[in-house]
């Protein structure tokens, strides 16, 4: 006992202290990219206003799940899924078409899809280890392609219940307060539970962790399946927004939630991240995008500082990498 | 490593996959052989580079995921600039993607980066330069007579965009072949440490195979651009499925060290023998689709190392006695 928790203790004390070293710059970095962000925004008339505030946060919640979706992938040493906004939009068809059975079932059923679709990916990834990237660029092609021919353009929705998620609670929106628990449920998870202190190790060195006993293929399944649920309740909110689900709605979702925790400080090559820094990365996103559209610059310029920030992120942790 | 990985195993993939799509044209009645072979040649035109320039950063053991992106960007800067001067636009778009490789390749072997997290960054980077350049428009090039030289057919089959493809292809071949660079690629992908210390300068090899490979799906974006006469920053077809389909197919393997120009335009070849078959009997394009991201989800797990190591450990128990 004593000697597996000694071991435990160095596999988690080992990486903190280059970690402690290469802090500054990616602080500094950081803390003048929010100090910039902040004085942008107070100097921007109207950014603090109600109805500017409800459509912050009404903006970050959808492709905020996929961003928290998106983490445990990038935490466990997959990268990105390509597939993870298509999976987002054929659960919400899956929604959709369900809502005719009442919420409670409409949910379970769109959150089984999405687990059921990024789950398999999983699978081929974890166990045969197959590259992540071309499997999930495959699901991707394979899924709108399928949803096209199942499920034709647009789904309707079967029934009014979905009305319930486009509404507010004390001024805040629903869509909201569930990105917001989607946020702690899943820190909580990769904090707290063994699973994700497996997740932490298999993204570190999996190969490591399988010396080490770990189910490597189970734990990257696990990982996928709760992408995959994750980004169902995003394809939920998604869908309800609008009305009506499709694949065009969330397209490329999957870009902004890669740039989201990149931003938020989850390394790309595994093994280190935390979904409340996805949080804060989407509300980074969120704010740069907003300012954009109150300062007058158009979509376009918001896309090119987006992947400015993420290329500069990329460098930084390359430069952090460097020093240790 | 790859199952693909053999160097005849690409030419047999081609040569079965014709021949079913002769055998289905035979039952149904042959239309027009010389269209058949244009439009084969003409889609070639169009993945062949990208999927050259992707095969070469694979053999160098990099990844090159921004291909699409570059393909897109450099198309529009191409239009925009050639609206006035159509050669200048054709160089200023080809330009564009050789300094988008030119700079990632510094990046990545620079700093020691993976190059999927490099090129990630670079595929945000560049769509939001393709949304800025155009203004988030279609732009058209306004210049019918290149439209119409650049798609008309030469000999009944080719067209300048296929034999500028072709022309890619044969060049890389001839090089890879006949010159110390295919060794050096090779040695890089297989063991850097080991191609460094035998004297391969492994990071210019990097950042030489990162600049084909802008430079070569850049010329594909103009030709399609031009060939379109349009150009969109969303990007004017979905690249990415085919290019990596066509190098795996081609016997690339994900490891490095492996794979050829030449079996990378059979991998390209077979794709788009495929994609015709399929429209000469006429499937629709939702389900072309499928067939395709079937074609590369099938390659892609028999190109897992797991799965080839299970194999491999099946056959040596229980194959002796074929």
């Amino acid at each position: 006992m004593t000697e597996a928790a000694h071991s435990l203790a160095l596999s988690e004390g080992t990486p903190t202290g280059p970690r402690l070293r290469r802090v500054p710059l990616a602080t500094l970095a950081r803390l003048a990219a929010l100090a910039l962000l902040v004085g942008l925004a107070l100097s921007t008339p109207g950014f603090l206003s109600r109805v500017s505030l409800i459509a912050l946060a009404n903006a970050m919640s959808l492709v905020g799940c996929v961003a928290l979706a998106m983490t445990f992938l990038t935490i466990g040493g997959n990268i990105m899924s390509l597939s993870l906004a298509a999976t987002t939009s054929v659960a919400g068809m899956v929604f959709m078409a369900a809502l005719g059975w009442g919420l409670p079932t409409a949910v379970v059923l769109a959150l089984v899809a999405g687990g059921v679709i990024s789950g398999l990916q999983g699978a081929v990834i974890g166990w045969l280890r197959a590259n992540p990237i071309i499997v999930s660029l495959a699901a991707y092609a394979l899924l709108i392609g399928a949803a096209q021919l199942v499920a034709g353009p647009k789904v309707l929705p079967a029934g009014p219940d979905f009305q319930l998620l486009k509404g507010r609670w004390l001024d805040v929106p629903i869509s909201f307060l569930v990105f917001v628990g989607l946020a702690i449920i899943g820190q909580l998870i990769v904090s707290f539970t063994r699973f994700g202190h497996e997740l932490m190790f298999v993204g570190s060195n999996n190969r490591a962790a399988e010396a080490a006993g770990i189910h490597v293929g189970r734990v990257t399944v696990a990982a996928h399946v709760l992408a995959g649920a994750f980004a169902a309740i995003g394809g939920i909110l998604v869908a309800s927004r609008f009305g009506s689900a499709d694949m065009q709605t969330a397209r490329g979702f999957e870009y902004t939630a890669i740039a989201a925790v990149l931003i938020g400080g989850t390394s790309i090559a595994g093994g280190s991240g935390s979904l409340l820094q996805t949080l804060l990365g989407i509300a980074a996103i969120a704010v740069i995008n907003a300012l954009a559209l109150m300062q007058g610059f158009s979509m376009e310029v918001q896309r090119l500082t987006v992947g400015c920030a993420v290329l500069v992120v990329i460098v930084l942790q390359g430069l952090g990498r460097m020093k240790r | 490593m790859n199952a693909f990985a053999d160097d005849r195993k690409p030419l047999v993939i081609l040569a079965a996959v014709v021949l079913v799509l002769a055998i289905a044209l035979f039952l149904r009645g042959i239309g027009s052989l010389d269209l058949i072979l244009f439009s084969i040649l003409q889609y070639f035109a169009t993945i062949g580079p990208v999927a050259l320039g992707l095969g070469l950063t694979m053999i160098a053991r990099e990844f090159d995921i921004s291909v699409g992106s570059t393909m897109s960007l450099a198309g529009c800067v191409a239009v925009i600039v050639g609206q006035r001067d159509p050669n200048l636009g054709a160089l200023a778009g080809i330009a564009t993607g050789v300094a988008v490789g030119f700079l990632q390749g510094v990046l990545v072997t620079g700093l020691g980066l993976s190059s999927i997290s490099v090129s990630l960054g670079a595929l945000i980077t560049l769509a939001g330069l393709s949304y800025v350049v155009t203004g988030n428009q279609t732009i058209s090039l306004n210049h019918a007579d290149i439209t119409q030289a650049i798609n008309a057919p030469i000999g009944s089959v080719f067209s300048v965009r296929s034999l500028f493809a072709i022309g890619c292809f044969a060049a890389a071949g001839v090089v890879v072949a006949l010159t110390r660079v295919g060794a050096e690629l090779t040695a890089t992908g297989s063991d850097r440490v080991a191609a460094a210390t035998a004297g391969v300068r492994v990071n210019r090899v990097v950042v030489v195979v990162f600049m084909l490979s802008g430079g070569l799906s850049a010329a594909s974006g103009v030709f399609l651009s031009y060939g379109l006469s349009v150009a969109s920053p969303s990007g004017l077809t979905d690249v990415l499925v085919p290019a990596i389909s066509a190098a795996i197919v081609g016997g690339v393997a994900l490891t490095g060290g492996r794979g050829s120009p030449v079996g990378i335009a059979c991998g390209a070849l077979t794709l788009c023998t495929l994609n015709a078959g399929l429209n000469a009997l006429g499937v629709s394009p939702t389900m072309q689709q499928i067939i395709l991201a079937g074609v590369l989800f099938t390659v892609a797990v028999v190109a897992a190392p797991r799965l080839n190591r299970i194999w491999m450990r099946r056959t040596q128990n229980g194959g002796g006695a074929l």
